[in-house]
């Protein structure tokens, strides 16, 4: 079987030989606070992958009259995929793309063979435009065109096979659609879907494609795209992705709580960079605690926390921490002798990476690398520093007691650390250990295409910084 | 048209399995695939080949194949 990873060097190539430089596909920091919690591949350059692999082992010189793509799963950078031939005839290929047996993207096209293509000596090089973003209500009115273009010698590299095999202007349709969907319509918060194509022979002189939004489904926040360009024609679905999660500001959080209700509390927030980190800390300070937050890669974010809480009044500062690096050398570096009374541990890996009904042992073992070893590893580095720490939080998950079918590993691993904190509340005498079983919680980790019912973090952290107080 | 057949052919499609056998109790609770992603797919499947459209109340109420043809049997 023949299999591959995407890196983010093939991803920026892809951009630039598309357009499509969408965030969600090329930016590690703000991808990691999107669905998928790294820089997915674009859709249109699996599927191409895909087609090259297949025009490699059949060795035809085509011309594409039909083409159906559907994007079932999200390919995220450095997973392995595998390439199928489902299906093929004289004149159809059906492939697929497999993620651990999986179907990701489904490809399906009908052809005819031809004994060679005409060069298009493409007119416009392809630049980095802006990425736009396209409010639902303005969402029916979406029309415009982009250019057809092909980069020939990064098209060399990428799709050796399809530059010599497909006709250059449906190259250049094909990677049109990833730059209409990921760019402009409807740009940043976007999801490509599926598309269904048909090809017509037509002279190449005019090297635009056109697009209009024909429908919006509210229901599914689905849009259907129709594309028309010289070639080509069909239709784009497109889903809208939801913006990654604002948590409440500073000053939201200061109305909540009494100014000095927290004072009692040097508070070191693991993870406290977004999410329900981000909430503890700002209520924490609002209520008069000492807050250090830690951040992995999320430097941006944490330094604009403690901006918004400074500028409040606050008491915050940030420090870079890797809970998954060795204990040796990485010791908490904390300036001016400050030592936390108050430990909470925030730090995860994205969490709906598990498949309904299988248990992935590497899997599990990364949630615990990050819930059990890392939390361990952070209370050892709080006494390497001399802190005296009067009690710990640790955030398990009412999935302990009801396992999602696609979070089995999650699930066990909070369960691993649940247990850790027992253990703890014997063996250490001078330090409380609390945890509970959230409910599944408004963040970037929860957010999804479709409706599901989050609650809200503010009232359950604030239950649970004051838990702390006592 | 056997409404029975168009389902089974849908749902075949959707979950790509050609030898899946529903009936009326095949649900989300028995079909471990049928997640919010397939979930979508069939409605948009079944609304596409029926040339029918769905409320969101009844996108929310069809959790098995007995509730879409409850639903369908409103429309046709």
């Amino acid at each position: 079987m023949i299999t591959r990873t995407f890196s983010l060097e093939n991803q920026i190539s892809f951009a630039e030989i598309s357009g499509d430089f969408n965030p969600l596909h090329v930016d590690p920091i703000i991808a990691r606070r999107l669905l998928y919690g790294d820089p997915a591949v674009h859709g249109i350059h699996a599927a191409l992958w895909a087609i090259d692999v297949w025009l490699k082992k059949n060795g035809y010189i085509v011309n594409l009259t039909s083409l159906k793509i559907e994007f079932l799963l999200p390919i995220v950078i450095n997973q392995p995929v595998q390439y199928l031939c489902v299906d093929e005839t004289k004149d159809s290929f059906y492939i697929s793309i497999l993620i651990s047996g999986k179907k990701a993207v489904s490809i399906k096209a009908s052809f005819l063979i031809v004994n060679s293509h005409e060069k298009i000596r493409f007119n416009s090089k392809m630049v980095k435009d802006e990425c736009k973003e396209v409010a639902v209500s303005d969402i029916l009115k979406v029309s415009g065109n982009v250019d057809l273009n092909v980069d020939y010698v990064l098209a060399n590299k990428l799709f050796p096979y399809i530059v010599n095999s497909l006709s250059p202007i449906q190259i250049s349709e094909l990677l049109a659609t990833t730059k209409i969907v990921g760019m402009r319509c409807p740009g940043l918060q976007s999801i490509f879907s599926s598309l269904a194509l048909k090809f017509k022979n037509a002279a190449s002189n005019c090297l635009q494609m056109n697009y209009d939004v024909e429908d919006f489904d509210e229901r599914f926040s689905r849009i259907t795209v129709n594309i028309l360009s010289a070639s080509a024609s069909g239709r784009l679905y497109v889903f809208y992705r939801p913006p990654y999660k604002q948590q409440p500001s500073y000053s939201d959080m200061h109305k909540l709580v009494a100014r000095s209700e927290f004072s009692d509390q040097r508070a070191l927030i693991i993870g406290g960079s977004r999410g329900l980190g981000e909430v503890t800390a700002k209520l924490l300070a609002s209520g008069g605690a000492e807050v250090a937050i830690t951040y992995f890669r999320g430097s941006r974010d944490a330094n604009s926390i403690v901006k918004d809480v400074t500028n409040g009044g606050g008491n915050i500062f940030s420090i870079n921490y890797d809970v998954m690096s060795p204990l040796e050398g990485r010791n908490l570096s904390i300036e001016n002798n400050w030592t936390p009374t108050h430990l909470y541990y925030f730090a995860t890996p994205f969490i709906f990476d598990g498949v309904r009904g299988e248990f992935n042992n590497e899997l599990f073992n990364k949630f615990c690398d990050y819930y059990v070893t890392g939390f361990v590893n952070a209370i050892d580095n709080c006494k390497a520093v001399g802190s005296n720490l009067k009690k710990v939080y640790y955030p398990s998950s009412v999935a302990v007691d009801t396992p999602p079918a696609d979070m089995i590993e999650y699930s066990a691993a909070k369960a691993a650390a649940e247990s850790i904190c027992r253990s703890f509340n014997i063996t250490e005498n001078k330090t409380e250990f609390i945890f509970d079983r959230l409910p599944r919680l408004d963040t970037d980790q929860t957010a999804s295409v479709f409706e599901v019912d989050n609650n809200d973090p503010v009232p359950h952290m604030l239950r649970i910084v004051r838990g702390m107080s006592n | 048209m056997n409404l029975d057949i168009v389902l089974r052919n849908i749902f075949r499609e959707v979950f790509d399995d050609d030898e899946l056998v529903i009936s009326d109790s095949t649900s989300k609770d028995n079909v471990m695939e049928w997640d919010s992603v397939a979930h979508v797919k069939l409605v948009l499947a079944v609304e596409d080949f029926l040339n029918i459209r769905f409320s969101l109340d009844e996108v929310t109420f069809i959790s098995s194949v007995g509730d879409f043809k409850e639903s369908i049997n409103k429309y046709i």
